[in-house]
């Protein structure tokens, strides 16, 4: 019987922060193990937390077969790839005094705010193995912040956030980029009287995402329905699955595809050419297997996000010029024909690279297939993968 | 039995957690599992900082309690620390659904279920069907070095009907949810006529819905919109942990300030029967009502024992972690508008021109607070017109509090078995809300 078998370990350190203070530190292990079996085009699961009796396993997915669950199975044989374990970050021992010095000098040169929240660190190994000869192991390590800043002089839950994902730790780059974003809240600008790009998170592209996943591409409806081959987006726009550092530390999925370079286009010069599939929907519908399947330790594979980006374009803030930047925006959403509403809570004046002063709060509207058609500008890369999207939208004082 | 030293503070949290998920797509079974983890988080306190660890090994409590231990630093009078005098020292066994339990339902019944709802999501129209049933059913324990020792129970299940309808150039993705604390209770309310209804509504407005031209309008929240939008714009801003350590926030949000309309009260409580069911939070302090708003008026805020002995307070019941993974964190259990006096005839008559929002993607709340609609109606002259395609609806949280006009005199509560509310790192915690209808008298329409 053809079988695969997923492990994946993790530690993590998170630290959390109350009125610009470490308040607690907390320390999680997790390990799980998931065995999938293969027969007769059905697929049996099996999973569990903690140690693992992987004979045991086997026998529980074998059972599990009988459930009748159909599954493609088309397990690569032979390919072996082990990528070095990371580094650490932090040393263990070290973490809590080293994110109270951090906010201390925060504390120090900013006493008009209060910080908040976390900042987590955590270690990661998954390996795939299956019948077949296949064996990968990858490694990841991420220290993520995900500080809230208040106005100790403001009235709300919080007037900043300072998310950062980094492979190292810089203190004095953390506090300059805070010290930064802090000086320009705290000078408020007028609306611009003209025109300006807008730099926003490409995170609020994710509903229109979820319409190239196979099941709803596949279905006919959603936002992509009947485009695939037509140049639907701008000729510099390219959207793709990129399992390769600084993106993702983990170059296999949950199905042990592995791209070629590491990479998979959905949108390729504008043009709609790839969907999200998992092996199965792959087969239902017709398309390439597109390495992005993520699953639960106990459950049938399914589409997931991991690595998606967009194609850079430009390098770093300065490449925007002059522009409205968005720091913060909560709530957005558009409509089944891509009429996009989002209203910003902090927005930044910026001009080559810098911020210059503090926005009103605002609303944004377009469409989304206009922002990233015809009114759009680039996709700059910043440090550590992170991304922002250039594009014209209709600005509006909220 | 756990040996707790003296000189610290200490709790463990036990969870053993059953899980059912059955997933039919277009017919076919997609997944179909039953899972069991037990899990448990270990919290060791100082007076000085907290120490967490979780940890699947439940034989091991004893080592991962002394390893928290060994990182703090003994106070021999940490019993005299205000935060360890107010944690209550509650002993109870509170078992509500061990007679009804999910786990006792053979897993062929609920796929059996899962394939009869299934059956219904049918029509020129439908191009993808997803039925997924859900259930949860949580035994947990709890002890403290105070001397709590507690045993409760959670179960929850429900059907999500999700699908994605296409017409020519029109399409629409939507889902029907229905959940329950009983499985023969959740059998009763998922029905075929219950769910063809709702896809007639959904495929109606597909083919109908306008643009709507962006500006300001007088709104009316169904039940459900109505709990979104106590949770997202008033909710959050309960949860005193945002407080901590902020002068300017404790003058603002003092008790008694006028916070809204005078006709609005909203509450949370732990004590509902559903998704929010909470009988004891995650530091053993027994549920119970907190009015955040009454009559317009700033009357509570949501608590842990910390954050209540931060602010002088007493402990709500409100500190909750979504898994054996996390700490507790304030959180809300089931929020709630009070009804009014209004039947829904004279609240819509009171609408010249503006818009129902009957059901939402999701709902956002800081400064502005904010809701993704989706089936969505215009009013005209008091009654219902045609469907509308709304992106966003927001407005300044504050100001809109205060622009509540009118309240429908019957509430309804909703339970859950997807999404949930997320806060910071914790995501998908199981929450209730609801209300009556409920009328503002202008909010932003996009």
């Amino acid at each position: 019987m053809k079988y695969e078998i997923i492990k994946r370990r993790e530690t993590g350190y998170s630290v959390a922060v109350a009125a610009s203070r470490v308040t607690s530190f907390r320390k999680n292990f997790n390990e799980t193990t998931t065995v999938r079996v293969y027969e007769n085009g059905c697929i049996g699961i099996a999973g569990a937390v903690g140690k693992a009796d992987i004979e045991a396993l086997k026998n529980e997915a074998a059972e599990n077969l009988k459930k009748g669950i159909a599954y493609p199975c088309s397990l690569e044989g032979g390919k072996v790839r082990k990528d070095a374990p990371k580094g650490e970050i932090v040393p263990a021992d070290r973490i809590v005094p080293v994110f109270e010095e951090l906010l201390s000098e925060l504390a120090q040169k900013a006493p008009g705010y209060l910080f908040g929240n976390k900042i987590n660190l955590s270690y990661e190994t998954h390996t795939y193995t299956n019948s077949e000869g296949t064996m990968y192991e990858a490694n990841g390590a991420e220290l993520v912040f995900a500080l809230t800043i208040k106005d100790k002089k403001s009235a709300n839950l919080m007037d900043m956030v300072y998310g950062k994902r980094a492979f190292v730790y810089d203190r004095e780059a953390v506090v300059n980029e805070i010290l930064e974003m802090l000086r320009a809240y705290e000078d408020r600008v007028p609306m611009p009287q003209k025109a300006l790009p807008v730099v926003v998170d490409l995170g609020m592209f994710s509903p229109l995402l979820g319409d190239f996943v196979a099941e709803m591409y596949g279905s006919g409806a959603g936002r992509m329905a009947g485009k695939m081959g037509q140049k639907v987006f701008h000729e510099r726009l390219n959207v793709l699955i990129d399992r390769e550092p600084p993106y993702t530390d983990r170059f296999f999925d949950a199905e042990g595809v592995v791209n070629e370079g590491g990479k998979f286009y959905l949108v390729k010069d504008g043009v709609f050419c790839g969907a999200l599939t998992t092996k199965r929907s792959a087969q239902l519908f017709s398309l390439p297997v597109s390495g992005a399947a993520g699953s639960t330790y106990d459950g049938v594979p399914g589409v997931v996000f991991t690595g998606l980006r967009f194609g850079n374009t430009a390098e770093g803030r300065a490449a925007a010029g002059e522009c409205i930047y968005v720091s913060l925006a909560e709530g957005g959403d558009m409509t089944t024909t891509g009429d996009l509403g989002i209203p910003v809570q902090l927005a930044f004046l910026m001009k080559d690279g810098k911020f210059v002063g503090r926005l009103p709060e605002l609303m944004l509207s377009g469409n989304v297939f206009d922002v990233l058609g015809k009114d759009f500008v680039d996709v700059i890369a910043l440090a550590d993968g992170d991304q922002r999207l250039v594009a014209r939208f209709g600005v509006q004082k909220a | 039995m756990l040996d707790f030293k003296k000189g610290y503070y200490a709790d463990v949290r036990i969870e053993d957690r059953a899980d059912t998920h059955v997933i039919l797509r277009d017919g076919k079974l997609e997944e179909c599992k039953a899972s069991r983890v037990k899990r448990a988080f270990l919290r060791v306190y100082d007076g000085k900082m907290w120490y967490y660890a979780s940890t699947s090994d439940t034989d091991g409590l004893q080592r991962e309690l002394d390893g928290l231990y060994a990182a703090a630093q003994k106070d021999a009078d940490v019993s005299q620390d205000p935060v360890v005098q107010a944690f209550e020292v509650n002993r109870d066994t509170h078992l509500r659904f061990s007679e009804n339990s999910v786990c006792s339902v053979p897993l062929e019944e609920k796929t059996a279920f899962v394939r009869e709802a299934a059956a219904a999501v049918t029509g020129d129209e439908v191009r993808l069907a997803m039925v997924r049933y859900i259930d949860r059913h949580s035994d947990y324990e709890f002890y403290s070095s105070k001397g709590a020792a507690l045993r409760y129970d959670f179960q929850t299940c429900g059907v999500s009907v999700a699908f994605a309808l296409a017409e020519g150039e029109n399409n629409l993705t939507n889902a029907y949810q229905r959940a329950d604390t009983d499985f023969a209770a959740l059998r009763g309310k998922v029905t075929a006529a219950g769910i063809k209804e709702e896809l007639a509504e959904n495929i109606a407005f597909m083919k109908n819905a306008k643009p709507v031209e962006a500006g300001e309008y007088p709104v009316i929240l169904s039940p459900m919109v109505a709990g979104v939008f106590a949770h997202e714009s008033f909710g959050h801003k309960s949860e005193a942990d945002f407080m901590i350590g902020d002068e300017t926030m404790k003058k603002e949000w003092a008790l008694g300030s006028k916070v809204g309309s005078d006709i609005l009260s909203i509450y949370d409580s732990g004590l509902d029967l559903g998704s929010g069911y909470v009988p004891y939070d995650d530091e053993g302090t027994k549920a119970r009502k907190t009015y955040l708003i009454k009559n317009g008026v700033l009357a509570g805020r949501l608590h842990s024992v910390g954050t209540a002995v931060e602010l002088g307070e007493q402990p709500t019941g409100n500190a909750r972690a979504v898994s054996c993974d996390f700490e507790p964190i304030v959180r809300m259990t089931t929020t709630v508008i009070d009804a009014g006096d209004l039947s829904k005839e004279q609240l819509f008559a009171g609408v010249k021109h503006g818009y129902y929002i009957k059901d939402l993607k999701h709902g956002s709340g800081m400064s502005t607070f904010t809701i993704a609609p989706m089936l969505s109606y215009e009013i005209v002259d008091g009654k219902l017109a045609d469907p509308v395609r709304i992106a966003v609806i927001t407005g300044n949280v504050f100001e809109t509090l205060a622009l509540v006009d009118g309240l429908s005199n019957e509430k309804e509560i909703f339970s859950f078995v997807t999404g949930g509310c997320g806060k910071m790192e914790q995501l998908l915690l199981n929450v209730g809300f609801g209300g009556p209808y409920v009328r503002i008298s202008k909010m932003r329409v996009q």
